[in-house]
């Protein structure tokens, strides 16, 4: 190292931030030798240094205030028991909302005109009576998944862009949870007490099991994926009902295709459910419905179409096709931890379209 | 098994207190701000699960801070961190000299810092969050963003320009670096 730096080029050198955090070994002795080398630049290095610290120390303590509250708020959830209502130490869905809300936006890089002076939310301990009976919501935002533990024990993961209504009586009177979006539910068993999931037009009679429901209201269709025990599918509307098997998936037509009512032939939606087996993936055999709780996208021959929704919710961008042409090209696909630029650039090998990213708009043409 | 109060308190104000030393040390192997943060607060519910009376142990700060190492390890197992691993196992036996590094509260700084980040063009933000937030490199975040390597660059230059503006404002001595330099 032979020329002198300043601060900010200091502080764009990775083995600087390394050296500040005494990470690496190799960057700490060239940069205990860039001193070395210049003893005058001892104020420069001060300086950047306290830039490096100054800016993690901000990001750590929004953390911790929010981990803090996190925390707290799994915990009450997590051992509230039945004999106690839910509700009493209850966190007010408002505020998960917020702290919901709170993450999303800082995910989003959007928190700037937060103040971090330790203004914590605290949850509304004393809400008065009219509030007492309220659900609990949790909910996900672009690219988020979180794990909400239920006070029976069961384990709800929720994928991005989903919400999660737990019954005030939960525990007590019933177990039934409302979903819009995906989760994977891990299920304690209770005998006399059914787990129940309730969507849109569809609810799910549980027995002890793991399942994953995809339920997004833009979704053309509803799928439920059963990994071990047992499923009860009953629709609302008519009561028909139909057990599901494990290793099998039911897929339920809940949308017209966009567009479809013009065509001909177009048919209303049948809510009349297929039933396929599980895809696994062939490196691991785990099933391909849940790889979305690693992170991973796994596409089996799925349209350009279809993916597209996955995408978005994951990326947190908006995909916009230019032509119709491209909707209709069929992939099969993993992913894990690539970008979306890298993603559709890996695409690209098995067709050749365009793409162009402008911020979260993605412009996809021939 | 259900924690009781006074040891539930006693858990949130033990994460509070130790929060920026077990970051500390989390990214001195390697790992994110942001990755750091889940683990933390999986070690809490783990030790809350396990009903570990935290009162009784005498020096919480040293129990908790091996219970975090394994769970580093733990974790960079899972993630097939190979090269934290081994950092992460050879450190593990290492005494608490390698500690000497911790983040202190100034204040004063943080409140510029804090004020000129917040006033940050958004692309400027963006790279400072994720350099140092995500703990991205520049390659990966000219990946992420779709952007040439030149303009990731620039934009974290001009970031820490006017950071380092805002922060130098009538800080002339910043006494309290001094206080951890070597």
């Amino acid at each position: 190292m032979q020329e002198r730096l300043t601060p900010e080029q200091m502080v764009t050198d990775e083995s600087f931030i390394n050296f500040c955090f005494g990470k690496n070994k190799e960057d700490i002795n060239r940069w205990t030798s860039y001193l070395a080398q210049f003893p005058d630049e001892k104020e420069a290095i001060e300086e950047a240094r306290k830039m490096v610290l100054g800016i993690s120390y901000m990001f750590i303590e929004q953390d911790r205030i929010h981990a803090l509250d996190e925390l707290k708020s799994t915990v009450r959830l997590k051992y509230t028991q039945n004999e106690v209502p839910l509700t009493r130490s209850r966190i007010s869905g408002k505020s998960i909302i917020k702290y919901a809300l709170a993450a999303m936006l800082a995910g989003a890089i959007l928190f700037a005109g937060m103040r971090f002076s330790g203004e914590q939310q605290t949850p509304a301990q004393g809400a008065d009576a009219a509030h007492l009976h309220e659900s609990l919501l949790f909910e996900t935002g672009f690219g988020e998944t979180k794990t909400v533990w239920l006070p029976d024990s069961s384990k709800v993961i929720l994928n991005a862009k989903s919400l999660l209504t737990v019954d005030k009586d939960f525990g007590s009177g019933n177990r039934k949870v409302h979903l819009t979006g995906e989760a994977l539910f891990d299920v304690s068993p209770m005998k006399d007490l059914p787990f129940l999931v309730t969507l849109k037009q569809f609810n799910i009679k549980v027995w002890g099991t793991v399942f994953n429901v995809k339920a997004y209201e833009e979704d053309e269709v509803l799928e439920a994926a059963l990994l071990t025990g047992r499923i009860e599918i009953i629709n609302n509307t008519n009561n028909n009902r139909f057990f599901l098997d494990p290793n099998k998936k039911a897929i339920i037509p809940m949308k017209k295709k966009a567009g479809a009512d013009t065509a001909p032939h177009y048919k209303e939606p049948s809510f009349i459910p297929y039933i396929a087996p599980l895809l696994l993936n062939s490196k691991d055999h785990s099933a391909t419905d849940t790889s979305w709780i690693q992170g991973k996208l796994d596409i089996f021959d799925k349209t350009f179409e279809e993916i597209k929704t996955e995408l978005e919710r994951m990326h947190g961008v908006q995909i916009v096709f230019k032509d119709e042409a491209v909707k209709q090209y069929r992939f099969s696909a993993a992913f894990e931890k690539e970008s979306i630029a890298q993603i559709l650039k890996a695409l690209q090998l098995s067709y050749p379209f365009t793409f162009s990213i402008d911020q979260k708009l993605i412009t996809i043409s021939k | 098994m259900i924690p009781n109060n006074e040891e539930l308190e006693k858990f949130y104000e033990l994460h509070g207190k130790y929060y920026h030393h077990f970051v500390a040390i989390g990214l001195k192997y390697g790992w994110s701000i942001e990755d750091l943060k889940d683990i933390i607060s999986q070690m809490f519910l783990d030790l809350i699960e396990k009903n570990i009376q935290i009162a009784t142990i005498a020096h919480p700060k040293a129990f908790l801070t091996t219970v975090f190492r394994r769970k580093l390890i733990d974790n960079a197992r899972k993630n097939n961190k190979e090269s934290g691993l081994r950092q992460q196992i050879s450190y593990l036996s290492a005494t608490e000299e390698y500690e000497n590094y911790r983040f202190e509260e100034d204040s004063e700084l943080q409140k510029k810092i804090q004020t000129a980040y917040a006033k940050l063009p958004p692309r400027c933000r963006k790279v400072i969050f994720l350099t140092f937030y995500r703990g991205l490199s520049t390659e990966e975040i000219r990946r992420q963003l779709g952007l040439s390597s030149r303009t990731v660059y620039n934009n974290l230059f001009e970031a820490l320009k006017l950071l380092r503006t805002s922060i130098s404002k009538r800080d002339v001595v910043p006494a309290f670096l001094l206080l951890y330099y070597f």
